[in-house]
């Protein structure tokens, strides 16, 4: 691994990490993020090991850039922030884009009008209604689907072909767990009751749009979504109460 | 008769709730839903757990790479708009609202109403705390707080379960919460009611402590709904229970809890 000496004159303090954040994220224009392992820690700059140092005393994800501070240098059109932005969420909205609308094209249109709005927008998101991913991802979902209603284009990419990412930043964090844990969970219920639920959710149909969609009566697809999900939450209580 | 058609209106509400928490309900379900759900609570508490499997669905996609040029296609797109301050956050806007979850603000303000409306949501401090002391007066914010909590995928619901379980209808009660806030919507129900000179007392235990949050009566039909605001971060406390207590209300416990329960999420 190549070592950037210049980034070694500078202290495991908050200083040190912001001026390294910057460094990486306005010259590589690359992912930043950190991991320790025990007293050890390493820094990562566009996948690239850049920094590391055995001295390591504390390092919690408090000293990393919020997302609020994020968001107010976005507010000051900072692009390094955006950028910054985009390699912490862009993996997240793409992957909810492309499960929407099950096309690579228009999931890709919509992972940049999402972060454009953000640009434009940055003062949407309250942090006081909740965290940011959550709000990213409901716009996600919210932009594709109206994307869905729109488009005559058909679905075209087979989502298993799709690159999906086996190591991700978002492993250790409570809501990817609770998703994760929510899609093993999903796969119990009975086909019939999952698909419908997933129809609702991910392609945002109402009772009817799912009778009319499906060919089935209105009460079959009533009693199969109300089925569905009352089991998937049983299942969840369980789960989370292990 | 009042109480069976509320009961029917009520399994009706239940029957709708998995549907409405997760966006499916077709229009007139969502009104005939938000029209009826003020004489529910107890709908509204499961609307809570619905709202949670929803957000937790935004999480549920297997983590694809954005192909490579994406971002420079974004920032270039960045650098062709024109560039114009946007004011500090966090600044509350209509859109915001808009986007966030209709259903869930227009449930919300289904619930605002029903609480404006009949005044059970004031819980009364008895301790002189400046936070108990205006809460009667100026909690509409904190209403609106709790409201939004309830569709917003971070609330939590945990149970206070009857002490004594022997009788036929055993009292229990709920507390919906963001843990990581201090606002919280107590719903009991099956409590008798209090006899002249007495209330109920709410304790949430801290390191040990008792601390208490407020008193309260119920209806003839033994139940309630509250909002109160603790005096901590809901998370800090370990658990909590409900008195019986003088009018007054009392600096400790004085009587058997009624319900009580751990504060797990």
């Amino acid at each position: 691994m190549k070592t950037q000496p210049v980034l070694t004159q500078y202290s495991y303090r908050l200083s040190g990490l912001l001026w390294m954040y910057k460094q990486c994220i306005k010259t590589i224009k690359g992912h930043f993020r950190f991991r320790t392992n025990g007293a050890i820690v390493h820094l990562f700059c566009g996948g690239q090991l850049i920094y590391t140092d055995q001295y390591w005393v504390k390092l919690t994800s408090q000293v990393s850039i919020s997302d609020v501070e994020l968001m107010q240098q976005i507010a000051q059109k900072d692009q390094a922030a955006l950028s910054g932005l985009y390699g912490r969420y862009g993996s997240l909205v793409y992957s909810l884009a492309l499960r929407v609308l099950q096309n690579t094209q228009l999931a890709e249109e919509v992972t940049q009008d999402t972060f454009l709005d953000v640009w434009h927008h940055p003062d949407k998101w309250d942090a006081s209604k909740g965290q940011l991913s959550s709000w990213l991802l409901t716009v996600t979902r919210y932009t594709a689907i109206d994307r869905l209603r729109k488009t005559l284009r058909r679905p075209e990419t087979d989502l298993d072909e799709a690159r999906t990412v086996t190591e991700n930043d978002w492993i250790h964090d409570p809501l990817w767990q609770d998703g994760q844990l929510l899609r093993s969970l999903l796969v119990k219920l009975p086909i019939d009751q999952r698909q419908l639920i997933e129809m609702a959710f991910f392609g945002g149909m109402t009772h009817s749009e799912l009778a009319a969609a499906s060919n089935l009566p209105l009460g079959t697809v009533k009693t199969r979504v109300r089925m569905g999900l009352q089991k998937l939450k049983g299942l969840w209580q369980e789960s989370t109460k292990e | 008769m009042e109480q069976i058609d509320q009961s029917s209106l009520c399994e009706a509400l239940e029957e709708l709730v998995p549907a409405y928490g997760l966006g499916a309900a077709d229009a007139d379900e969502r009104a005939f839903f938000e029209a009826n759900l003020v004489h529910c609570p107890e709908v509204a508490a499961e609307l809570a757990e619905y709202a949670a499997i929803k957000a937790a669905l935004h999480y549920s996609t297997p983590l694809v790479s954005p192909p490579a040029g994406l971002e420079n296609r974004l920032m270039a797109a960045v650098q062709a708009a024109p560039t114009t301050t946007t004011p500090m956050l966090p600044v509350p806007n209509k859109w915001t609202i808009r986007r966030w979850d209709v259903r869930t603000l227009l449930t919300a303000a289904a619930i605002l109403l029903f609480i404006a409306s009949n005044a059970f949501w004031i819980i009364r401090s008895i301790q002189g705390y400046d936070q108990y002391q205006h809460t009667e007066h100026v909690s509409s914010a904190e209403q609106a707080q709790v409201l939004a909590v309830v569709g917003s995928g971070r609330s939590k619901l945990v149970w206070l379960n009857a002490v004594n379980k022997s009788v036929p209808l055993p009292p229990s009660a709920t507390l919906t919460c963001d843990p990581t806030g201090k606002i919280a919507l107590l719903y009991v129900k099956n409590f008798p009611v209090t006899p002249p000179g007495k209330v109920y007392q709410l304790w949430m235990r801290h390191d040990g402590t008792p601390i208490n949050i407020g008193t309260f009566k119920v209806d003839t039909a033994g139940t309630n709904t509250l909002i109160f605001s603790a005096p901590l971060s809901i998370n800090t406390f370990d658990s909590a229970g409900i008195t019986i207590e003088p009018a007054e209300g009392s600096p400790q416990p004085t009587g058997e809890a009624i319900v009580r329960g751990a504060l797990t999420y």
